[in-house]
């Protein structure tokens, strides 16, 4: 027992290090033969423009890069999730995706049952896990990180357009997410100007799809002298976003890079779902996914940052906010998760 | 009363029913089975037509449906098809089943109003409302009182039963008394229940859970009231049909059927269904039968919540109300000819058919899944709108036979 237990920890770590020699040639290395991976979305479609698209389109760079089958399983409604866990478990694949903190229950329910099997929550921290399975990892973003680049370039734009020096955010609701995103643009605006004002307000919509809502706090805040309106809302915030175009203010696009949406759109605030999805992929393969903890993106790692910049912004401002990714990469900018507004 | 007004009073073949809709349960007396049938394979016909534009061959295109069939796991009553332990099509089938379950109760929901006349486009709030009120019942009341499993469960079925019911009765009133139609009544009163709902469990609501405040969820009932107790059906390491659920919606379609056609309250439905000032002269009070009716079916569907949220769902959560079991239920009494038999069947067609399609069942190999899911959408959508054009196939059947008589004579 003692023996075997030991071969298996040699075979770990030379696994290991054989990965981190291999990782940095770039070549997949093939410790796992069978290894096959799958990712359960949530409700919204492969096609939505943002988180399950992401998601997927991780899915199969992994796939391709690890040249391992991968599969997706669709949620289409909340009666789905369960049972699509419980399938991709049972179809023995190696590492399971949940998508959405919805799945973290059904992961609690899951992850224990098939113990041989690694499970993956994005936007799932551990502690919403209460069992605390030992083959379970979660994919935490640091969206404050994000919402600061953003903002440090929303405070920038309205300094050399001049005027009243107000910018906003529309948030859906109090979730964490939403409020580090929104937190880290405040701090990230003064950083930029310090004697600007931001508004920050949530247009209370649950469903996240209610477009008007959005509208109509956004609205609100530019008949207040926003010149630069930050959605943190997902489907909602687009009607947020809808509201700059028409009063030609700046919009910001979150989580997805959102510039198709026209000219008004100054950035978007970028998480890269589709790369955490290849990263802890690569990291299961390589038999180093150790379980029972969260696995942080941020900036330093490349998981967070922002999205395709307007071209009617100087590229002495673009220059300047790269400075401050730096900066926050290699720690010297300290931003706090949640400020109060 | 009942002895004085036996059948034949109000003759369901009299010709000169008055309204589109008692043309239309004419029509479909006549129609019998055929037109169902028909229906359906229509459906599946031009569904094929799409998945030849994706597959690009006629093999594959049966190969496909043949996976849906598989997918569905009703290759499962196949008597040559064996299978060992796991046993794969049990699995399917009994996920199949699980949507079966509230697809039948809100299709009595949608059939017993249609046989008095309604048309109850509220089956999804009924059931919204019978799933929040079980939910609330079966996680709230164990912390402050200790009951057994049994009466607890029975409880919470009581409960969802009456709070839907209440919440329809409220639709067949203003029918009733003002005359608002209930086609509008009942789909405002889904979103004042989707609303409440949201309300109730959405951030920083009076029930949200109390473990993680970042997810909009209600609390997890307590296991007493868990219909999976009493022993499942399936796989146990998948999600398990609980028997009870099943029972109930096969003692549920009895009881429509009993309900309808043997008890003075049915007569009374069906009679006002038929020609309300018919059944007025006849003595019968229409508006306590749109009341009634209307409250019957909404517990039906109110059943249904329960039974999602006790045998399997354990709680819910803000994008539950997201969900269409209850329009589905509007397809499944249509397309059953709000029968008993004809409902079971109608439901089986569309539970297999989510289940079969669902990405997590349908082979990838042979169907790509970002398809999949607009697939079911298409064929499902084909049927709904063969069934509203089935009065189309009844009367090119009836011209068509009319044709051979006159060729005959």
């Amino acid at each position: 027992m003692t023996r075997s237990r030991w071969t298996l920890g040699a075979a770990l770590c030379l696994m290991a290090a054989f990965a981190l020699v291999a990782g940095s040639a770039g070549a997949a290395s093939s410790q796992k033969k069978d290894f096959k991976m799958a990712i359960v979305t949530d409700i919204g479609s492969l096609q939505d423009k943002s988180f399950n698209e992401l998601a997927n389109k991780g899915r199969i760079a992994a796939g391709k890069k690890l040249g391992i089958p991968t599969r997706v399983y669709v949620t289409t409604k909340a009666e789905d999730r369960l049972p699509n866990l419980l399938a991709a478990a049972s179809a023995g694949y190696d590492l399971i995706f949940g998508v959405g903190f919805f799945h973290a229950e059904h992961l609690n329910t899951v992850a224990p049952r098939y113990p041989n099997q690694k499970f993956a929550g994005i936007d799932v921290t551990k502690f919403l896990l209460p069992a605390n399975p030992k083959n379970f990892t979660g994919i935490v973003f640091a969206e404050h990180e994000a919402g600061y680049l953003v903002g440090y370039l929303a405070g920038l734009t309205a300094k050399r357009q001049g005027g009243k020096q107000v910018v906003s955010s529309v948030g859906a609701n109090a979730v964490p997410a939403i409020v580090k995103y929104m937190s880290g643009y405040i701090q990230g605006a003064k950083r930029a100007n310090p004697k600007i004002t931001v508004l920050s307000n949530y247009a209370n919509d649950p469903t996240f799809s209610d477009q008007a809502k959005c509208k109509e706090v956004a609205l609100r805040q530019i008949a207040r002298g926003s010149q630069v309106v930050f959605q943190v809302a997902g489907g909602c915030g687009l009607g947020a976003l809808s509201a700059a175009k028409e009063k030609k203010v700046w919009g910001i696009g979150v989580d997805a890079d959102q510039s198709y949406l026209g000219a008004h759109m100054l950035t978007s605030a970028v998480k890269k779902v589709d790369l955490s999805v290849v990263k802890i992929t690569r990291r299961a393969y390589n038999g180093a996914l150790t379980g029972q903890l969260d696995f942080p993106f941020t900036v330093k790692n490349g998981g967070i940052g922002y999205g395709k910049v307007s071209p009617r912004v100087p590229k002495a401002d673009i220059a300047k906010l790269n400075a401050i990714k730096r900066q926050i990469a290699n720690g010297k900018i300290k931003i706090k998760q949640t400020v109060k507004f | 009363m009942t002895t004085v007004m036996q059948k034949g009073l109000l003759p369901p073949e009299e010709p000169d029913s008055t309204g589109a809709l008692g043309r239309y349960l004419l029509l479909q007396k006549a129609g019998g089975l055929i037109a169902p049938l028909l229906t359906a394979a229509l459906a599946f016909l031009i569904g094929g037509v799409v998945v030849f534009a994706t597959t690009k061959s006629i093999p594959d295109t049966l190969q496909t449906y043949r996976a849906i069939f598989d997918g569905a796991g009703l290759d499962w009553f196949l008597p040559w098809n064996t299978c060992t332990d796991p046993c794969t099509p049990a699995i399917k089938l009994q996920q199949t089943l699980l949507v079966w379950v509230p697809l039948v109760l809100t299709g009595i929901a949608v059939a017993f109003a249609f046989r008095c006349g309604l048309f109850n486009i509220g089956g999804q709030g009924q059931y919204l409302a019978g799933a929040i009120v079980a939910v609330i019942v079966a996680a709230e009341l164990p912390l402050h009182v200790d009951l057994a499993p049994v009466p607890l469960v029975l409880l919470c079925m009581l409960a969802a039963m009456g709070a839907a019911a209440g919440l329809a009765a409220v639709a067949g009133f203003l029918k009733a008394t003002v005359g608002a139609h209930e086609v509008i009544t009942t789909i405002m009163l889904n979103w004042t229940v989707i609303w409440v709902g949201t309300y109730l469990f959405g951030f920083e609501g009076p029930l949200q859970n109390d473990q993680a405040k970042e997810i909009p969820a209600s609390n997890t009932i307590d296991d007493g009231s868990k219909l999976t107790q009493a022993g499942v059906w399936g796989h146990p390491d998948l999600q398990g049909l609980p028997w009870i659920s099943l029972g109930v919606a096969i003692a549920s379609l009895v009881v429509y059927s009993l309900l309808l056609n043997r008890t003075t309250l049915g007569f009374q439905v069906r009679a006002v269904g038929y020609n309300p000032e018919a059944a007025r002269y006849g003595g019968i009070s229409v508006a306590r039968s749109y009341v009634l009716a209307m409250g019957i079916a909404g517990s039906f569907a109110g059943l249904a919540g329960a039974l999602d949220v006790l045998g399997w769902k354990f709680r819910l959560d803000t994008t539950d109300f997201a969900g269409s079991i209850g329009f589905i239920g509007i397809a499944v009494a249509l397309l059953g000819r709000n029968t008993a038999l004809g409902i079971g069947l109608a439901a089986l067609l569309f539970a297999a058919l989510q289940t079969g399609t669902s990405t997590r069942n349908l082979d990838p190999e042979i169907f790509p899944p970002e398809l999949a899911t607009p697939l079911t959408i298409i064929i499902q959508g084909l049927i709904v709108l063969f069934v509203g054009a089935d009065i189309v196939i009844l009367l090119l059947l009836r011209r068509l036979r009319r044709r051979q008589v006159s060729a005959a004579a």
